[in-house]
Order: structure tokens, then C-alpha cells, then sequence
């Protein structure tokens, strides 16, 4: 075999979340080379929001066909939680999803990744993309610049994003994490229209200051659920709540709901504004019209749910696969 | 469990392994503990490399683990090989290093935390720390909630004011992706503190399936039954290998060439970096004669590929760095996935704290890790664990845990960070102890566990066990001393099958065991053939005791000497410029440090001998209270 050329591929998906492992993923099983470029690669497959696949949505994602070949799925079954198993979670508040262990999906889903031969993966921030003679150039902030046939972009909620819960709001991706304000900067300038988005992510509770014998219902009788982040944890993640108020505010909302009243929240729920694509800039197989070649996936096209932004993934993988050939 | 969510005993600030320790080590002792991290993702992350343990930083885990502490358990359940190093030299210079299983390491790490009554882990950046009236009262996040408690432990690592540098590249970041605390270290300005900058690196990562291991020499795990902790049950464990490489003048040659962009000569760096653990660019100035520079080539887990270059550390321009790599013999097709990188932080200067590693001018207010000036996991590990439990003896009314040079690593550890200057980050060896054939990795348990029943850590049941095998070294050497063998041509063939002299008078085995070539299973196989009812932790360290004694008593016979000045308090806000027999340099010098023992004052560059006696004098004079009492 020829040396590979470690800055040439066929195609570079930037972001490593659900929809960018999913379109890594499908490009390499069309058997392009593909480089998959994370911020942090420790964060390679982590699924952000809640941690479990329901049916109504699984039944979109299986609608085109694929889903047992999704990487997503693979990893998601191998750390599904048997909930039957779990005493700590009564099967009535769950329905019929499939739960998923928030850490071991997450290194399950970065080793099939990984050991795909034809995706290499890469630590760093993307900050520009250029075009030239159909070869795109992605630059990133070590200094480094590849260049690929075809680029899929995936930031998720990263492009100049805030995290904000009460007054408070800090410039980050997710919580922990630093946002790429560069990017957003730089696509504008080649014409692309943003605007601004929100989403929210439900509070994180320790699950020991739960009272479990009582029902846990809200009193409002909005449905929630307290959904179990692993085997290995004793975080819960409550969802169903819109929680973006300050942490003072979220506690005493989860107390009022029977079995909560002790609850201590290990991590707040928080709103994250974030840039989202004009979705008109990009054709049905998600390339976008003015730069041919460049497809966008998953958040970044306003969409949320883990099968909804794998589908995307897949859909741009493969498209942009057949670009390549 | 009820907790009231607003008000706790001990709030810890970072949950890195000074973190965990502190936390951990509080909460076991009843109070009721908060610990605080940007991040809960990140509890417990290993940042740099894959391993926990070496020489000198084995002791330390050990000296944790015989005091309750979880690191040597946590490093038992997540690693990938296990060795003693060093094992044909003496005891003394001995130590175990594990190779961990990151992601591993983390999980288990933070269930134990998660599952630790009184303990609630959470998510919050303190942005401030509240004091009044020179007494620490809590904690505000950044996002508004106020904590109270009675005291504060700071274990934030590399996050204050964390930067991250990479070639001519540089954002605030405490570690790679993740943002830093930008606010807290005003805070800490604001109550008095002196702070200065440190910086570290780390290498590059690189793609296991890119690595061509044929040539490249195998570093193996041990095969025979280990234990990190001295509470687990010895066993034969897993063996994923390491690899050793070199540099070579081509690597030399790529990286004198490109020497400009290194942050450490183009400017973009300029404060201390750790001496110790140089970068390769530094290597390659400071020893322009060596032509070669070994590289061990280190899993970071099971369930990845990515793999640690431990000795290859660069902040280098990621293209430069990526040429650097594949000039390494087995490398040549390698491909970076992480670029190395070098991150510069905030420190307090720890002259600031006591030996409970509580701060001189603020009552409750302790600091542990890497924001004292420190690199190493086990390192900040050993200072969180005492933080934690001094704040809580604190909190109780209790004597405090002083840890000495002449008991521990810890001790050596603590004093030194007191006393000396520092001019890069701190790390430990065996050297910077002068006790280390009393202070062994191997009987850590004999000489600790008894602190850790006390403070409540270790169970009476662990600590029994330890008595037990206490009596049970005393027996067998008892048992040598007394089984005398005569000579005669039997036993004569037998001493010479275990190529040894053979004997022409009545000798015990006990002197036969002083002889530098025999060991004890020789012994025991071939002079009790029914064996005997001791197992081999035991007759190891029959063994360790009978072969070194001299050298031991030397060393305890100058403990004791010293005991008396080591234990010697010296009343703090004491005006050493007042006694008109001390040097200036050692009036200036001991004013600046506030020494809290005579042991200490000794230490401190720029005060003598002939000071410590002044000094000596003038406290009866003034205290009344004699040294060798």
C-alpha cells in the first residue's frame, strides 16, 4: 500500500457528535477516505441532550432503510440499559424507548469510528474552509490545513454558541466546552446566512435523593421522565422539563414534584443559543446550492433528535460519497 | 440521605485527583462534603500520560492507599499492565507503575465518588471564595448560588486562568477543548494570595494502527500476582503491552531546524516549565551530545487506538510536530490524532500554606495539587487526601495530621513545597528523601495504616490484618535467628545449589539470609520441607528487614535524632528580625517562610546550622520549652 497522505482525503466531516460520526461513518463505507475532525476527540459519539432513542422517532430514522447499519444504533444497542433489569427506574416512565449508557455508547461509538479503516480521526478546531479548483481546504487552529473532495459539516450547537440557565451565560459548545467562533465568522463571509437558535437540555439530578417508592409525577401532570445516565452512574436525567432558569429556580421546581422533594441537581438544565443554517442555502441531498460539494448535517439544519441528525448523517455521507466517485 | 443543598462542611473546588482525594477523604470522615467541578464528565481525567505510579511516586499512592486513600484501589481496577520497577535493584529505589486504562480510570473513579455517603458531586464554576473576618465561610458559582461551609479545599489544576499553547497559536483553555476558571484566581488575589505562573505540556497522540511495532522493543507487564493496593488480593492481571523507541540525529536534526516556531524559544512561552519532564525541543537544546532520547509507546485504553508518546513531548506547530514523529524509528507512517500541546496556569505560592496544607492568612482555606505549584497525579492525589483530612480533624476539634519527612513520601513531599524555592513544577523522586530505606513503597501499610485507622479511614478489620502481618515479620525473624544449621556435606551441597559459600561452623539462617545472594524462598524450600504458614508479603519483607538492617537502624538511630527538632513548633508571628545572633540572610529568609518547626527552619537555603542553635536558644529563653524533651 502507498504511503497515505495524511492531509488529503476524499471527504472531512467537521464534528464528531451523532451526525457527524453517522455521515464519517457512511462515507467510509462507500469507501471514501474520511477524516473526522473533533474539537476534542474524548468526546468523539457523545449524545448531549437526553440519552435514550424513542420509537416514534426511530420509526422516521428506519423509514430510509439503514437503520442497522447506523454506527449510532450499533453502539446504542450494545449499552442499552435493560430498564426491566434497573430497579431504579420504573418501566411506566420510560414507555418503550430504548435507553442508552450515556459514557460506554460514547466510547463504543468512538471505537467503531476509530478502527474503521478508512476514517482516520483528528483533535482540532476548525476555523476556515476554502475553495480551489473544486479541492476544499480546511484550516485548523494548530496550524494544520487539509484538503478533501468533499467537506460535511456537523458542528452541532458549537458555531459561536452560549450556554445560559438564569442570568448567567457563558460562551461554550455544551457545558465544559469551548464553542468555534471562527467557523460561523468565515462561512458568513462566503455568503452563508445564520440565525440564531435555542435549545434546552434538562437538569442532571443525583439519584440517591430520589424517594422512589413515591410516584414521581409532576404536579402539573406534564409527562417527565427520570432517565438513568448509565449503569455505572448514580446521575439521573430528567426530562420533559424546560429548564433554563436560574439553579435556585430549577430546584425549587423539581421539588415540588412528589419523591423529589430532597433532590439535589448534580448538573443544572440550561438553554444554549446557537447558530443555526438558513436551510433554503442547501439542496434535498443537504449540498449546499452555492458551494457545491459542501453538505451540511444534522443541528447545524435545525434539526434535533439523535435519529433525525443521524439520518442527516447518513444522507450527507452517502451523498457526499457519490460525489466523490 | 438529607443534605441540606446550601450548606455543607467542606466545599472542594476541581475534581481532578487532588479533588477526588479530598473529597473522598472528608466525607469518609462524616462531614458533609460538596465537591465542585466545570465539568462532570471530566471527574478524575487523566490529562497527560497513561500511567499511575514510578519511582518516588509509588511511594506516595502506597503511603495513600495504607491511609484510606482510593487512588492505588482505583489504578487496581482500571489498568492494563502492572510492574515493579527497579526490582533488581534494592527496596529502597523500588516502586510499582501501572498502565491505566483512561476512560476506565474515570468511570470507576467517579462511581466511588457518586456512591460515598455525605459526598455530592456537581457542576459549577466557583468564581469566588467568601471570607469573613479572616475565616473562610463558602463558596459563590459564577452563576449566582452562594454555598456555605466551612472550609474550602482548592484543587483546580491547570484552570486557573488556564492558556493553551500550540506553535504560534494560543486561547484560553484549561485543558484541550475544555474552558477555564477566569475568575476565581482575583478572588484569591483579593484575599492576599501571591500567585505566580507554571506551565506543562504534553505530547502528541498518535493513531495506534499507524504504528509499525515490528523492531521495537516489548515492555511488558509483570506475570506474577500484584496488587497496587494493599487492600485488594494480589493477582496475576492483565499484560497489554508498551513499546519502547528512540529519537535519532534525524529527529534531532527536524527539530533544530524548526527550533524557532517552539514556543519555548519564540516567546510564546515564558514562564517555568518542569525541568523534569522537558519537552523535546528542550532536550535538544540542553544536551546537543546525546543522540538518542527514549520513547515509550503507551495504550490509553482498551477502547481506543489512541496511544501516548511518553517522552516526545512538544507544543510545537502541529505540522513540525507531525515531522517529528514519523522520524522515529516505527513511526515513520505514524499519524498524530492529538497534537501535543504546553498549557500555563496560575499557582499559589505554597511557602503560603502549613503542613496541613491549610493557608497561613485565611482559617479554613486549604489548596492541594497542581495549584500549589506541583505535576504528577499522585502528587496532587497525596496533597488532596491531606487537605481533606485535615479540614475535617479541623472541623471536629481534632489534632491534626502533620505527615514528616522521617514517616513518608507525603511528609517529604509537604516540606518540601514549605520550604524550598520553587522554580518548576514539583515532582517527586526517591532522591529528595533522605529516609527511603525506611520509607519503602512495599511497607507503606506498616508504617500509615495506623493514621488511617485513627482518622477513621481504615477499618479496625484492614487495620488488624496489618498488626497481624506486623507479628507474623517478627515470628519468621525470630524463627531465622533460631534455626541454626550445622555443617556437613548434605547442607554443604544443598548451599552451594543455591550458589552460596558453603558454611564450616554452626550458622542460623537468619545469617545466611544477610548474605547478598540468597534469598528467603531458597531458604525456607530447602531447610523447612513442610513449608511454612506464612504467606509471601510476609517472608518478602523478612527478607527486606534481615538484609538491610544496618542500614535501617542507621537511618532510624538519625530519625530519632532529629525527632526532637522535626516535632519543635515554632510559634508563628514569631519576629525573627529581633534576635540580633541570626544572620540577615537567615532573619529575612525565616520571616518570609514562617516555618512551623524548628525541622523545617533547618531546611531553608540561607539559614545554617549555627542558626538553628541561636534559634534554639533564644525559644527556651522566650518559651521556656526545650527541644529534647
Amino acid at each position: 500500500m502507498n504511503k497515505k497522505d495524511i492531509y488529503e482525503y476524499d471527504a472531512v466531516i467537521i464534528g464528531g457528535g451523532i451526525s457527524g460520526c453517522e455521515a464519517s461513518y457512511t462515507s467510509a463505507l462507500s469507501g471514501a477516505r474520511t477524516l473526522l475532525i473533533s474539537i476534542n476527540t474524548d468526546s468523539i459519539g457523545y449524545m448531549a441532550f437526553d440519552n435514550y432513542i424513542s420509537n416514534e422517532k426511530g420509526i422516521s430514522a428506519a423509514g430510509i432503510n439503514t437503520w442497522n447499519d447506523l454506527a449510532l444504533n450499533k453502539a446504542a444497542r450494545i449499552n442499552r440499559i435493560d430498564i426491566n433489569s434497573n430497579k431504579n427506574t420504573k418501566k411506566d416512565n420510560i414507555g418503550d424507548r430504548m435507553i442508552i449508557d450515556r459514557k460506554r455508547q460514547m466510547m463504543a461509538l468512538k471505537s467503531i469510528i476509530e478502527n474503521h479503516k478508512n476514517i482516520d480521526t483528528r483533535q482540532g478546531l476548525a476555523v476556515d474552509i476554502g475553495l480551489k479548483k473544486n479541492i476544499y481546504n480546511i484550516l485548523t487552529n494548530d496550524g494544520n490545513s487539509y484538503k478533501s473532495k468533499v467537506i460535511i459539516l456537523a458542528p452541532g450547537t458549537f458555531l459561536d454558541s452560549n450556554i445560559f440557565w438564569g442570568y448567567y451565560n457563558i460562551k461554550a459548545g455544551r457545558p465544559g466546552e469551548i464553542s468555534s467562533k471562527r467557523l460561523l465568522r468565515n462561512l458568513i463571509k462566503k455568503g452563508f446566512k445564520f440565525k440564531e437558535a435555542k435549545l434546552y437540555c434538562g437538569p442532571k439530578i443525583d439519584g440517591r435523593t430520589l424517594e422512589l417508592k413515591k410516584y414521581i409525577r409532576n404536579k402539573d401532570k406534564h409527562k417527565i421522565s427520570i432517565v438513568p445516565e448509565g449503569k455505572e452512574t448514580n446521575e439521573m436525567y430528567v426530562d420533559g422539563l424546560k429548564m433554563a432558569g436560574s439553579e435556585k429556580e430549577q430546584l425549587e421546581e423539581l421539588k415540588k414534584i412528589n419523591g423529589m422533594e430532597n433532590v439535589i441537581i448534580t448538573r443544572p438544565g440550561y438553554g444554549i443559543k446557537h447558530n443555526i443554517l438558513s436551510p433554503i442555502q442547501i439542496n434535498k441531498n443537504l449540498e449546499s446550492k452555492n458551494f457545491p460539494g459542501l453538505f451540511f448535517c444534522g443541528r447545524i439544519n435545525g434539526i434535533s433528535g439523535y435519529e433525525h441528525t443521524a439520518a442527516q448523517g447518513y444522507i450527507a455521507g452517502l451523498n457526499a460519497a457519490k460525489k466523490i466517485k | 440521605m438529607k443534605i441540606i443543598e446550601n450548606s455543607y462542611d467542606i466545599i472542594v473546588v476541581g475534581a481532578g485527583h487532588a479533588g477526588c482525594e479530598a473529597a473522598l477523604a472528608s466525607a469518609r470522615m462524616g462531614l458533609h462534603t460538596l465537591l465542585l467541578t466545570i465539568n462532570i464528565d471530566k471527574t478524575a481525567l487523566m490529562p497527560c500520560n497513561p500511567a499511575i505510579g514510578g519511582l518516588g511516586k509509588s511511594q506516595l499512592v502506597r503511603e495513600l492507599d495504607a491511609m484510606g486513600g482510593q487512588m492505588g484501589k482505583a489504578a487496581n481496577r482500571s489498568l492494563l499492565q502492572i510492574k515493579t520497577l527497579n526490582s533488581s535493584k534494592g527496596p529502597a529505589v523500588q516502586g510499582l507503575r501501572a498502565q491505566i486504562d483512561k476512560k476506565e480510570y474515570e468511570i470507576e473513579m467517579k462511581k466511588v465518588i457518586e456512591n460515598t455517603k455525605n459526598l455530592i458531586l456537581k457542576q459549577g464554576i466557583v468564581a469566588k471564595v467568601i471570607v469573613e473576618k479572616k475565616e473562610t465561610r463558602g463558596v459563590a458559582l459564577e452563576n449566582g448560588p452562594v454555598f456555605k461551609s466551612k472550609a474550602v479545599i482548592i484543587a483546580t489544576g491547570t484552570f486557573l486562568r488556564g492558556r493553551i499553547i500550540i506553535g504560534d497559536k494560543d486561547y484560553n483553555a484549561g485543558r484541550m477543548g475544555e474552558y477555564p476558571s477566569m475568575r476565581l484566581t482575583a478572588s484569591l488575589k483579593d484575599l492576599g494570595f501571591k500567585i505566580d505562573r507554571f506551565q506543562t505540556a504534553t505530547p502528541p497522540r498518535i493513531d495506534r494502527r499507524t504504528i509499525d511495532f515490528k523492531g521495537l522493543k516489548l515492555q511488558e507487564g509483570d506475570s506474577r500476582a500484584l496488587s497496587f493496593s494493599f487492600w485488594d488480593t494480589e493477582k496475576i492481571h492483565e499484560n497489554i503491552p508498551c513499546y519502547l523507541t528512540y529519537t535519532n540525529k534525524n529527529t534531532h536534526r527536524t527539530i533544530e531546524k524548526n527550533i524557532d516556531h517552539s514556543p519555548i524559544k519564540s516567546g510564546m512561552i515564558d514562564t517555568h516549565g518542569p525541568r523534569h519532564c522537558p519537552s523535546i525541543d528542550r532536550k535538544v537544546i540542553n544536551f546537543p551530545n546525546k543522540t538518542r532520547h527514549p520513547i515509550f509507546i503507551e495504550p490509553e485504553g482498551r477502547n481506543t487506538n489512541e496511544t501516548y508518546l511518553q517522552g516526545l513531548t512538544t507544543s510545537m506547530p502541529a505540522g513540525i510536530q507531525q515531522k517529528i514523529v514519523n522520524t522515529v524509528e516505527g513511526l515513520e507512517d505514524a499519524r498524530i490524532i492529538k497534537p501535543g500541546y504546553a498549557v500555563e496556569y496560575d499557582y499559589i505560592l505554597p511557602d503560603q500554606l502549613n503542613f496541613t496544607m491549610e493557608s497561613k492568612i485565611i482559617q479554613g482555606l486549604y489548596f492541594a495539587g497542581q495549584v500549589n505549584g506541583t505535576s504528577g497525579y499522585e502528587e496532587a492525589a497525596a496533597q488532596g487526601f491531606v487537605a481533606g483530612v485535615n479540614a475535617s480533624l479541623k472541623i471536629n476539634e481534632k489534632e491534626p495530621l502533620i505527615l514528616t519527612r522521617d514517616n513518608s513520601y507525603i511528609g517529604v513531599l509537604i516540606d518540601d513545597l514549605l520550604t524550598k524555592e520553587l522554580f518548576e513544577p514539583y515532582r517527586m523522586y526517591t532522591s529528595r528523601a533522605e529516609y527511603r530505606l525506611v520509607l519503602r513503597s512495599d511497607n507503606a501499610d506498616r508504617r500509615l495504616s495506623k493514621i488511617g485507622f485513627k482518622t477513621g479511614l481504615i477499618s479496625e478489620e484492614m487495620y488488624s490484618s496489618v498488626k497481624k502481618r506486623k507479628k507474623q515479620i517478627n515470628e519468621v525473624i525470630r524463627m531465622l535467628k533460631h534455626k541454626k544449621i550445622n555443617p556437613g556435606s548434605k547442607v554443604n551441597k544443598t548451599l552451594s545449589n543455591i550458589n552460596t559459600n558453603t558454611i564450616d561452623s554452626p550458622t542460623t539462617l537468619h545469617q545466611l539470609l544477610k548474605r547478598p545472594e540468597v534469598d528467603i524462598d531458597a531458604l525456607i524450600n530447602n531447610f523447612f520441607k513442610e513449608g511454612i504458614p506464612y504467606d509471601r508479603k510476609v517472608l518478602r519483607q523478612v527478607e527486606i528487614e534481615i538484609k538491610y538492617k544496618g542500614y535501617i537502624n542507621r537511618q532510624l538511630s538519625e530519625i530519632k535524632k532529629l525527632s526532637g527538632i522535626e516535632k519543635y513548633m515554632l510559634p508563628q508571628g514569631f519576629d525573627y528580625f529581633s534576635i540580633s545572633g541570626l544572620t540577615y540572610e537567615a532573619r529575612e529568609k525565616l520571616s518570609k517562610v514562617k516555618p512551623n518547626t524548628l525541622g523545617q527552619a533547618s531546611r531553608i537555603a540561607g539559614v545554617s546550622p549555627a542558626d538553628i542553635s541561636v534559634l534554639i536558644m533564644v525559644l527556651k529563653q522566650r518559651t521556656g520549652k526545650t527541644v529534647w524533651s
